[in-house]
């Protein structure tokens, strides 16, 4: 009835509140003090026409940070919803489709529509705060003239943008029953930072990342030269970051904090360190950091900082040979440098130079070069792209060998066969001094059986090129030889904010192992 | 009609929490950690306790810092010839240590003494004096723990030794606000209700 001030900022006299909102401070506090971060970009949701990244992420190449909206739509299209009424009609209706008809085309923005009164009001709110034609980045709402970047990812009447979506469906959402819009109220709000229990100012974004690994090796080496015996089981706090976003006007100022701790000689984690720890102790990291602006309406966004390199599909599987060889993961592949990232009506790309990794000393093993891509929507729901990168160093801190210049060129493609299948693939040309040409690809196949449930079957290669300094004539798989690896994946999307992830993989020359994954996301 | 949703749904959620519990609780706490760079450097101290040797990175044995079987560089092939035994998906946990101790020793003994890289320096001379047996010339000097650095230069401080009385003057302070605190909401209240 009464509330006391002091009590009032905690949930009010509503104990559970009060719990909630305490447990929740403690979280972030732990996270913040004890524990490091990674973070997820989805690439297949080119299936719900979500082509472009900037929509909503805070990175303009997607991963990360989610936007407000984009924090929307992980709750509506990314979660799995246990038969509620309004999600899963509408998922089995209205998920987008690249195929056949208009109205499979028309679906995303249908799905939006169902339940998505709450990014409508954030869309708005964030527009009429922001009504000198520039892109509020925190919302992910462009001005409308501006919008048809997304557009062209749907055909005909499905040109409606994702920051449009939350618009158009806005009226249909408000003739619904009041107790309905409450209960989707509820629902988008445990989207928000903290399953809702914060709310930020439109200018502000927050974000974590915790992820619980363990891995299984019947028998064998592990990757990363971690010896796992028989029958070994072992589980480690993979990523434990927070990250925020403030924005003032068209400036954009982003960073992410973590701790992170590996063993002796470990390469995971390393170069994104802040602390100077080199042994297995806990560090601090930081994976991204940076300054940047926007402009022309938010199709160019001109960034300096600690960035993630842009460059092929970006998957957050960080141990993919094609983002392992290719050196272009996000786990801690990031350099400092300047980057241009565009998202135009039908192309997007980003090219960045690369000035070297600054948390890595000395400089001989800093890499200088420049890395990007440029991608094309064939049609609605395919995407064609290439991406390049060269870079050169006094000693290569991966190899150790002595003015390496690396050379990676390839190809990449993201198609949504139906609304439940998607293809990522990717193929990479490796070059390296004192190396033949090798090469490196994937290609995965997702398969959404109901929302939030998806199998993946993953197919890899990798030749790195026989190494013409060290090979003593032995060309053995992976090098001068091809290797193969496949993955079969379950990935569950089970609460708002929780993913588990089980994965199987096998690679020629290793044993099969075992992933579980437990992947938290404030 | 809503009591068969509402099983599938508390079942779901039930697998759900099981699985993600069990990701958590049912394994001990480890790191992926690379064990046999310690083992090198400790097998190397006990064949040569004269000499001070440092850890160094999977690149003594392997082509690149990600290790793995089957990248092994020169000096790799020459401890595998020496009998370390290893092989994938061959790891022995109770002799991984004495493997690598067996292999050093055996190295150290051969005749004539092994050059992975043919550079006229023998391995042993190379893994005594920090350079990599497996890179010849100036360009391996010093290269068996490169002096690769990581981080910013920021350290994570040592926690400062507890002040007991600092605790308890703290604590008292924090109790007098939350009293004051309640004193005030509950003066506020009755203002109200007035």
């Amino acid at each position: 009835m009464l509330e006391g001030s002091g009590t009032r900022k905690l949930g009010g006299r509503d104990r559970i509140r009060a719990f909630q909102r305490i447990f929740s401070i403690l979280v972030v506090t732990l996270f913040v003090a004890l524990f490091p971060s990674r973070a997820h970009a989805y690439s297949w949701m080119i299936k719900h026409g979500y082509s472009g990244c900037p929509v909503c992420h805070a990175d303009p190449s997607g991963g990360e940070l989610l936007t407000t909206y984009g924090r929307a739509q992980s709750e509506l299209l990314l979660r799995m919803h246990y038969g509620k009424q309004k999600a899963d009609s509408s998922a089995s209706s209205s998920s987008s489709s690249s195929s056949s008809s208009d109205s499979d085309n028309n679906a995303a923005p249908d799905k939006a529509k169902k339940t998505d009164d709450k990014p409508a009001d954030k869309a708005g709110k964030a527009k009429g705060d922001d009504d000198d034609d520039k892109t509020d980045a925190n919302s992910g709402d462009d001005d409308d003239d501006d919008d048809d970047k997304p557009a062209t990812k749907a055909d005909g009447a499905a040109k409606t943008t994702p920051s449009e979506k939350p618009a158009a469906a806005a009226a249909p959402a408000a003739s619904e029953s009041s107790s309905d819009s409450s209960d989707e109220d509820s629902e988008t709000e445990k989207g928000d930072f903290l399953w809702g229990l914060i709310h930020t100012p439109d200018w502000l974004l927050l974000g974590g990342s915790y992820r619980q690994l363990s891995v299984y090796k019947p028998r064998g080496t592990a990757g990363s030269g971690a010896v796992l015996r028989d029958g070994y089981f072992v589980t480690f706090p993979m990523q434990a970051d927070v990250y925020g976003q403030a924005q003032f006007g068209n400036f954009r100022v982003e960073g992410s904090l973590g701790i992170i701790r590996v063993g002796d000689g470990s390469p995971y984690g390393r170069a994104a360190q802040l602390t100077d720890g080199q042994g297995d102790q806990w560090n601090l990291l930081s994976r991204t950091h940076w300054i940047g602006y926007d402009f022309d309406d938010g199709k160019f966004t001109l960034r300096g900082g600690h960035l993630n390199l842009p460059f092929g599909v970006r998957i957050p599987e960080h141990t993919m040979w094609v983002r392992q060889m290719t050196r272009t993961d996000r786990e801690s592949a990031q350099q400092d440098g300047v980057a241009l990232a565009f998202n135009g009506e039908a192309v997007r790309g980003e090219i960045m130079g690369i000035a070297g990794n600054y948390q890595i000393n000395p400089d001989k093993y800093r890499e200088r070069g420049y890395s990007g891509y440029l991608e094309y929507m064939v049609t609605s729901h395919t995407a064609l792209g290439v991406s390049s990168l060269i870079t050169a160093a006094k000693e290569d801190r991966i190899t150790l060998e002595p003015n390496v210049l690396r050379q990676v060129h390839g190809v990449m493609v993201r198609a949504a066969f139906s609304e439940k299948t998607v293809l990522l693939a990717e193929a990479d040309m490796l070059a390296s001094t004192d190396h033949e040409i090798g090469y490196v690809g994937f290609a995965q196949l997702d398969f959404e059986a109901v929302q939030g449930l998806h199998f993946m079957a993953t197919g890899e290669v990798l030749d790195q090129g026989y190494d013409t300094l060290h090979g003593n004539g032995l060309r053995v798989v992976g090098q001068g030889q091809p290797a193969f690896g496949g993955w079969g994946t379950i990935d569950w999307f089970c609460f708002s904010h929780v993913e588990l992830r089980a994965d199987v993989y096998s690679r020629q020359g290793d044993t099969i192992t075992a992933l579980g994954q437990l992947h938290v996301f404030l | 009609m809503m009591r068969p949703t509402k099983t599938r749904v508390s079942l779901l959620r039930a697998a759900a929490l099981l699985v993600g519990l069990s990701s958590l609780g049912l394994a001990r706490t480890a790191q992926a950690s690379p064990d046999f760079p310690p083992y090198l450097k400790e097998a190397l101290d006990k064949e040569f306790p004269s000499v001070v040797h440092c850890v160094p990175l999977c690149t003594a044995c392997h082509n690149t810092t990600e290790g793995g079987p089957g990248n092994l560089n020169s000096f790799g092939v020459t401890l595998e010839g020496s009998g370390i035994g290893l092989q994938p998906g061959d790891a022995d946990p109770a002799h991984d240590l004495a493997l690598v101790e067996n292999a050093i020793h055996n190295l150290a003994l051969a005749m004539p003494p092994p050059d992975s890289d043919h550079d006229g320096i023998s391995d042993v001379t190379e893994l005594n004096d920090g350079d990599s047996p497996s890179i010849a010339g100036p360009a391996g000097v010093g290269q068996f723990c490169p002096d690769i650095r990581y981080g910013c230069g920021a350290r994570i401080a040592a926690a400062p030794p507890v002040d007991r009385v600092s605790l308890l003057t703290s604590g008292l302070v924090a109790f007098g606000l939350v009293l004051a605190r309640r004193r005030r909401s509950k003066a506020c209240a009755r203002r109200v209700q007035r």
